[in-house]
């Protein structure tokens, strides 16, 4: 087999392959771009099954061989004819321009046809054909480049491909055409033709079928530029979902070469739809609410589509496609499996002819932006969370700025020592006052040991009231050296502290400078001991005076009395034996003698109560006074039953006292009371309380002689007297008496009285 | 040895009033003797008849003893104490008369065993009166263990 046999083979099967890949094309999407291409590849490849069919059969009769070659030959003229129906797909072609060409190709068709048949050659027919093949085929290679040329995105690869194609299977149109008129041209033929054929063959393959892997590749070399994009306005630091839609929109416009894009969200307020990112030339007003019953479905299904401006619905055609001058429409949701951002709509002016790739390509820009907007959802919301985090440690850090501030005025203004001490037994912050207070700055205190600072039997203790159990805070008095080394009071409360690092416990302490108090207290203490041993000696020296006294009053009751009995007594014998012998003047004096002397006694008895009144001690007990008043008017009434007095005795007065002594005080009040109302017509003696002060005052009252309130600061004096003894008989002594008992409870007792109008004595106890 | 009526010991060291005592007793018609001793030792010296008393009988004891707290040498007291701890003068009467209006000396006195306290008041009057209920209480109407 020759080069050009295995040539011939190779381009058969290259055309018959590319006209069953296109037909199964057709059949799979049955689309009407796909169902030119496939008319075109199958009407191509029809030259070839007539070669292959003459080589398998070569039986064939003569009129069928000149049949079979009359269709290969209509196949290459239909050829431009085909090719010119595909560019409608991606450019504009007047209706006329394409009847005119389709009239032309069948008009060259039946004059071969004739040639064919009739052998008759017709003039007309070539020049016309050949006219065909220039303008026809020179508008489609003229149209294919330019479009190569201009566009954009993935189909920018398969349109060079298959502008290469058409060039050159145009081309070699031609050539045949020309090979009448240069006949040194059919030298070319042969293997360049079937190369070119070949080539041109892959070109369409590359450009109209290309196989997965090779559209996935370039696929992603678009997505990357998408990516990228994206990315650069991510990295600007503006996230927001509207600027990823509009990203989305242009992309998506330049992707696919189209005239405007959009993406419409269903509007949350209304109900209806909004239109968010618009971008490109037209203006997509009102799109919104035209296309409402195609975005809801939509939305229904799910499924990318792409419309062209031919598709009717339900009878009727959407008014948007004049109004834009749009030839095609893509739709593609925006959406992840959580979330439905809204639909991509994308216009273009004449509809692609790779529409498929086309959505595809829109599919993943619309899928990979849901994502970003998810993700940038998530990374806002992260944000958010992170902005909260961020104020809520601001505002932490700030409070606890405050607290510390706070903390450390006080730790640094507290006029207490504060002292911290790690394991290790030394010094890890002293505050200014502990510093000072030991004469030391807080650097040179810090790490210095406790043994330092403390005597060795203050820290000894400090450290057995650190090991207590926990919780509980000691305080004890111990001595700290100052930097000078004197050595201090301090009065120290320490507790457990569990060193910043957990290990090991230290303790912390609160000392205050006691030593101003411990050299009072020591002072105190033997001022105190000086005190007592003073009241030692004044005692015993009052105890020797007492025992004295009591000696002096023994011998005054004893000895001072003893010769005024004698007085008293001989003068009474002298008057009893002799009588007869004494004058009337004699036994006068005598009995003044006597007299004098009886009162003395009497004096020396009054004076010694008073004296023993002093020194007896003294008992508290509940005295009933009312009973005492009543039991010593009584003895009164008992001693003078012929007096006729009135005694009025308040009932139920009672008081703490000692009853021996308060019976010697109201005995006093009583009878002096009773002595006093001698004189008086209506004599009354009355015992009662009354309230003086707040506390209560008992009180003796009488209407008797009275006394004048001038005098009234001698009553109580010992010997003090306001009457005189021949008025009313006494030793002035009884008042004395009675104040001194009055005092020695703790009480007052005071007089109210008048000349002739009676006399109160008031006491309290 | 003669035993006339029964006897009196005066403890006295007043001559005063060991002088109005005795008046006292006449004229309230006490016949009894009356022993006068000056101080307390004298006084024990006749009771129990030691010292210038020693050729007394020891048996023959008074009747009632007037015993003075206040005494030169041993005091009243001192005298009652010894007389209560002797078992011949344990039980014999001891009326206390004395000027001390103490009341401390009231209480030492009944505690050593005194059988009656007189307090010998300044009234002459007054003062006989008692020493005559004294003696009519105690040598008259009294019953006493040695007759």
């Amino acid at each position: 087999m020759s080069a050009i046999e295995l040539l011939t083979l190779l381009t058969q099967a290259v055309y018959i392959l590319l006209s069953i890949v296109t037909v199964i094309a057709y059949i799979r999407y049955r689309d009407v771009v796909r169902r030119d291409v496939a008319l075109t590849f199958s009407v191509l490849a029809i030259p070839f099954y007539v070669q292959v069919a003459v080589q398998l059969y070569p039986n064939f009769s003569v009129p069928a061989l000149t049949l079979m070659g009359a269709v290969s030959v209509f196949a290459l003229v239909a050829q431009p004819y085909l090719l010119l129906r595909l560019v409608r797909y991606f450019w504009h072609i007047p209706r006329l321009f394409l009847l005119a060409a389709l009239i032309v190709m069948l008009a060259a068709c039946a004059g071969f046809y004739l040639i064919f048949t009739t052998g008759t050659d017709i003039p007309i027919v070539v020049p016309l054909f050949n006219g065909y093949l220039a303008v026809v085929g020179g508008y489609v290679v003229f149209s294919f480049v330019r479009a190569a040329l201009f566009s954009t995105g993935v189909i920018r690869w398969r349109r060079r491909f298959a502008a290469v194609g058409a060039s050159l299977l145009v081309m070699l149109l031609w050539l045949s055409a020309l090979q009448r008129f240069f006949p040194a041209l059919a030298n070319l033929s042969g293997a360049f033709t079937l190369v070119v054929a070949v080539v041109a063959a892959f070109c369409f393959y590359l450009g109209f079928a290309p196989p997965r892997w090779l559209r996935r590749a370039w696929q992603v070399n678009e997505f990357r530029d998408f990516l990228l994009q994206s990315l650069s306005k991510h990295q600007s630091g503006e996230t927001s979902a509207a600027l990823t839609l509009q990203v989305l929109g242009s992309i998506a416009l330049q992707t696919v070469n189209g005239m405007a894009s959009a993406v419409v969200q269903p509007d949350e307020a209304g109900g209806g739809w909004v239109t968010r990112a618009s971008s490109g030339d037209a203006n997509l007003d009102g799109l919104a609410e035209e296309g409402a019953w195609l975005f809801a479905d939509m939305m229904k299904q799910g499924k990318p589509r792409a419309l062209r401006k031919g598709d009717r619905f339900d009878g009727s055609t959407p008014a948007w496609w004049d109004r834009l001058d749009a030839g095609m429409m893509m739709l593609v949701p925006v959406a992840t499996v959580a979330r439905t951002w809204g639909i991509l709509v994308v216009f273009l002016k004449r509809g692609s002819i790779f529409a498929d790739d086309d959505l595809e390509m829109l599919i993943l820009l619309a899928q990979h932006s849901a994502i970003l907007l998810e993700n940038y959802g998530l990374v806002d919301e992260l944000s958010r969370y992170s902005h909260m985090l961020e104020r809520i440690v601001e505002q932490r850090t700030a409070e606890l700025g405050e607290r510390e501030a706070q903390y450390r005025q006080i730790v640094e203004t507290a006029q207490e020592g504060i002292w911290s001490v790690g394991a290790d037994n030394k010094t890890r912050f002293v505050n200014p006052c502990m510093a000072a207070m030991l004469g030391y700055t807080f650097d040179e205190m810090l790490e210095m040991p406790v043994s330092q600072i403390l005597d060795t039997d203050s820290a000894a203790d400090v450290m057995t009231d650190v090991n207590r159990p926990a919780g509980s805070v000691y305080q004890q008095e111990v001595k700290l050296r100052r930097k000078d080394g004197s050595m201090i009071w301090g009065l120290l409360s320490a507790d457990h502290l569990l060193e910043t690092d957990g290990q090991g416990e230290g303790f912390l302490a609160m000392v205050v400078d006691i030593t101003d108090r411990k050299h009072d207290e020591e002072e105190i203490r033997q001022l105190n001991a000086e005190l007592e041993e003073r009241v030692a000696e004044r005692t015993a020296q009052l105890s020797i005076v007492n025992r004295e006294l009591e000696a002096f009053s023994y011998s005054v009751s004893h000895d001072l009395r003893a010769p005024l009995r004698a007085l008293d007594g001989f003068s009474q014998a002298l008057i009893e034996d002799h009588a007869e012998r004494l004058d009337g003047q004699a036994l006068n004096f005598l009995e003044r003698i006597r007299a004098a002397s009886q009162r003395m006694g009497q004096l020396i008895d009054d004076l010694l109560q008073l004296s023993r009144l002093s020194r007896a001690e003294m008992r508290h007990d509940a005295v009933d006074l009312s009973e005492l008043a009543q039991q010593i008017a009584a003895e009164l009434v008992e001693q003078e039953p012929e007096r006729q007095i009135e005694i009025r005795l308040a009932a139920g007065l009672t008081a703490r006292g000692d009853e021996r002594l308060l019976r010697v005080a109201l005995s006093n009040l009583i009878n002096n009371a009773w002595k006093y109302t001698r004189k008086q017509p209506t004599p009354c003696v009355e015992f009662g309380a009354t309230e003086h002060n707040g506390k209560q005052a008992y009180f003796v009252r009488d209407n008797g002689a009275g006394f004048d309130m001038t005098y009234a600061n001698r009553l109580f004096g010992a010997f003090q007297r306001l009457h005189s003894s021949s008025e009313f008989e006494g030793t002035g002594i009884g008042l004395a008496t009675v104040q001194r008992i009055i005092h020695r409870h703790g009480g007052e007792i005071w007089a109210e009285a008048a000349v002739d109008n009676g006399a109160t004595f008031y006491f309290t106890l | 040895m003669q035993i006339s009526v029964p006897q009196i010991l005066l403890v006295e060291d007043s001559a005063d009033d060991e002088i109005l005592t005795l008046r006292a007793f006449n004229k309230t018609n006490i016949r009894n003797e009356v022993v006068v001793t000056r101080d307390g030792a004298e006084a024990l010296d006749y009771l129990f008849a030691t010292g210038s008393y020693a050729d007394r009988d020891a048996n023959d004891l008074p009747h009632l003893v007037l015993l003075d707290l206040k005494l030169p040498k041993i005091d009243g007291l001192e005298v009652l104490r010894r007389i209560r701890a002797d078992e011949r003068t344990r039980l014999l009467p001891v009326v206390i008369l004395t000027t001390s209006r103490e009341q401390e000396d009231l209480l030492s006195s009944y505690s050593l065993g005194a059988n009656s306290y007189i307090r010998k008041p300044v009234d002459f009057n007054q003062f006989f009166q008692a020493i005559q209920q004294v003696g009519l209480y105690w040598l008259v109407l009294n019953e006493t263990p040695f007759q």
